[in-house]
């Protein structure tokens, strides 16, 4: 005997016990739905920084900030390189000219591994921008504010270096309020903390005692600007 | 085949089929009661308990806003006050270090009226104290330390130079999390000159460590080999053609750590470590050790809605 044939008698079947396990199922599942419906009927706020959804009751959405350099940011990260890039050959400049300089024990060093770390900079915001990146030094910041490296004494030498790492370190500032990507904001953060701190022990070197910051704010009205400097 | 159906003499619903169907119907009605119904006398509300319990903190939000890191950034600049009064208290800093510690206090002031402002700005509350965490877990128990060491003056000007670096650490680590970029700006400007105050301190604690001996070789290969020739008793490396040995060289536990005025290439987020505590004890809540200070992280942050 064929027990398929029980099955499509009357109201008994396999087929029609499914459909009423499979209706109460629905039926149970329904206020479940409800309720996960009525906990996204408040707004959802996205924070930028952590990434996370909570249900909140303001009715605000933040959309979280690009990771990557946007087209906009390239073009100003390329700018940084290009600053970077006019500080180490500055800097090579100076190593040239070690033995007419003389340059003395306690700033012979220094001058070497801040020529490396400009390196170093321009060579991470290579990694960032990738073909976008100029690779070229800045000619105008180079005439703007290099020539001291090339002719001038070891006070003057001292004293622009000063200068080309304060500008550095406003340009940087500056340029971390107008870009939108967070990798290539949080790269110049890492790069202006430091050149802060090589204005600051240049300035030591170059003799002044007078080392404390005057304001708790660092000024950026000493930023240079891809108007003012344009990557060639 | 055979149909063995025709041999089981049982009702007809209390056949397989129908047992089944009735189970399902059962569950079916089941759920849509149970979802149905109230909680209200369901049990009790709590737990029965013998003695008495704290209430519960109710744990803020965690999540993490433009304002909670302002919050947080302005906090820490209250902590610092905090640590130059009490290490100016002691008196044991050089007059060098101690006209340095007055002046980062204003600029610490400055500072945190500027974040506060920002604050303010993006319609949050400001957060104008200092941080209970970072009090709790971090600058008593360094302050307890330092009040036994035996070279207090030396820990200690190492502890300011500590919370200046700690706060450079914090607010390079908080750019890439704050959304609007005009407030990255803002905080680099503040963490920018905690930069340049660590460099001040750096220079008066170790004037001969310039940049470290890894940067050095790295970008004279044969300066640094010169440089290695010359050790301090910790038996670290110094730049320094004639550096001094340390205060704490000869005492127990773990040595000094350099610093230096230029520390590295790029800014660093690690720990900032400092050694402190009594160099007579080997064991102990008060023994010398080395402390890891980290930048305020999710248990420290003061949150919007806290």
């Amino acid at each position: 005997m064929d027990t398929t044939a029980l099955g499509e008698n009357g109201p008994a079947s396999r087929r029609r016990f499914l459909q009423a396990v499979g209706l109460g199922g629905a039926i149970s599942a329904l206020p479940f739905v409800a309720r996960s419906a009525g906990a996204q009927s408040g707004s959802s706020t996205t924070e930028a920084a952590s990434g996370s959804t909570a249900s909140t009751t303001p009715a605000t959405t933040t959309t979280a900030p690009p990771q990557r350099p946007t087209a906009d940011d390239e073009a100003l990260l390329g700018f940084a390189q290009s600053v970077e890039l006019a500080a180490a050959a500055g800097y090579d400049a100076v190593i040239g000219r070690a033995d007419e300089l003389a340059l003395p024990p306690d700033v012979s060093p220094v001058v070497q591994v801040l020529r490396e770390h400009h390196k170093a900079y321009a060579q991470s915001l290579s990694g960032l921008l990738g073909r976008s990146a100029p690779g070229t030094a800045n000619a105008a910041v180079s005439d703007e504010l290099g020539g001291p490296f090339q002719t001038g004494s070891l006070d003057e030498v001292l004293a622009a270096a000063v200068a080309l790492e304060d500008a550095a370190v406003a340009t940087h500032t500056a340029l971390l309020g107008e870009l939108q990507g967070t990798d290539g904001a949080a790269l110049l953060a890492s790069i202006l903390v430091t050149e802060a701190r090589h204005a600051t022990l240049l300035t030591a070197l170059s003799g002044n005692d007078d080392l404390m910051p005057e304001s708790g704010i660092e000024s950026a009205a000493a930023a240079l600007t891809p108007d003012d400097y344009p990557v060639e | 085949m055979v149909d063995r159906t025709d041999d089981i003499d049982a009702p007809s619903f209390l056949d397989r089929r129908g047992f089944l169907r009735l189970s399902g119907f059962t569950v079916a009605v089941t759920a849509v009661l149970a979802a149905c119904g109230s909680d209200e006398g369901a049990g009790p509300e709590g737990i029965t308990e013998a003695g008495s319990a704290p209430p519960l903190a109710e744990a803020p939000s965690g999540i993490i806003t433009d304002g909670t890191l302002l919050r947080t950034a302005t906090s820490l600049h209250y902590n610092a006050m905090d640590v130059i009064d009490a290490v100016l208290d002691l008196g044991v800093v050089s007059a060098e270090i101690s006209a340095a510690a007055e002046a980062y206090k204003v600029l610490l002031q400055d500072q945190a009226d500027a974040l506060a402002e920002a604050t303010t700005s993006i319609d949050v509350q400001p957060f104008e104290e200092k941080n209970p965490v970072v009090d709790t877990r971090v600058i008593k128990p360094a302050l307890a330390l330092l009040d036994v060491s035996q070279t207090t003056g030396a820990d200690a000007e190492r502890l300011l130079h500590a919370v200046a670096s700690l706060a450079t650490a914090t607010h390079q680590g908080i750019v890439p999390s704050l959304s609007r970029p005009e407030l990255r700006a803002t905080v680099m400007q503040v963490g920018a000159v905690h930069a340049r105050v660590a460099t001040v301190l750096a220079r008066i604690i170790s004037p001969e460590n310039t940049v470290t001996l890894e940067d050095l070789a790295t970008a004279a290969p044969e300066a640094a080999a010169a440089a290695t020739s010359t050790t301090v008793e910790t038996g670290l490396p110094s730049t320094a053609p004639d550096a001094a040995p340390t205060t704490a060289a000869a005492a127990a536990g773990p040595a000094d750590l350099p610093v230096y005025q230029v520390p590295s290439a790029f800014g660093s987020l690690a720990p900032v470590q400092i050694v402190l505590g009594d160099a007579t004890k080997v064991d102990g809540p008060t023994k010398r050790t080395q402390l890891n200070i980290e930048t305020p992280s999710l248990n420290s942050l003061m949150y919007d809605d806290a």
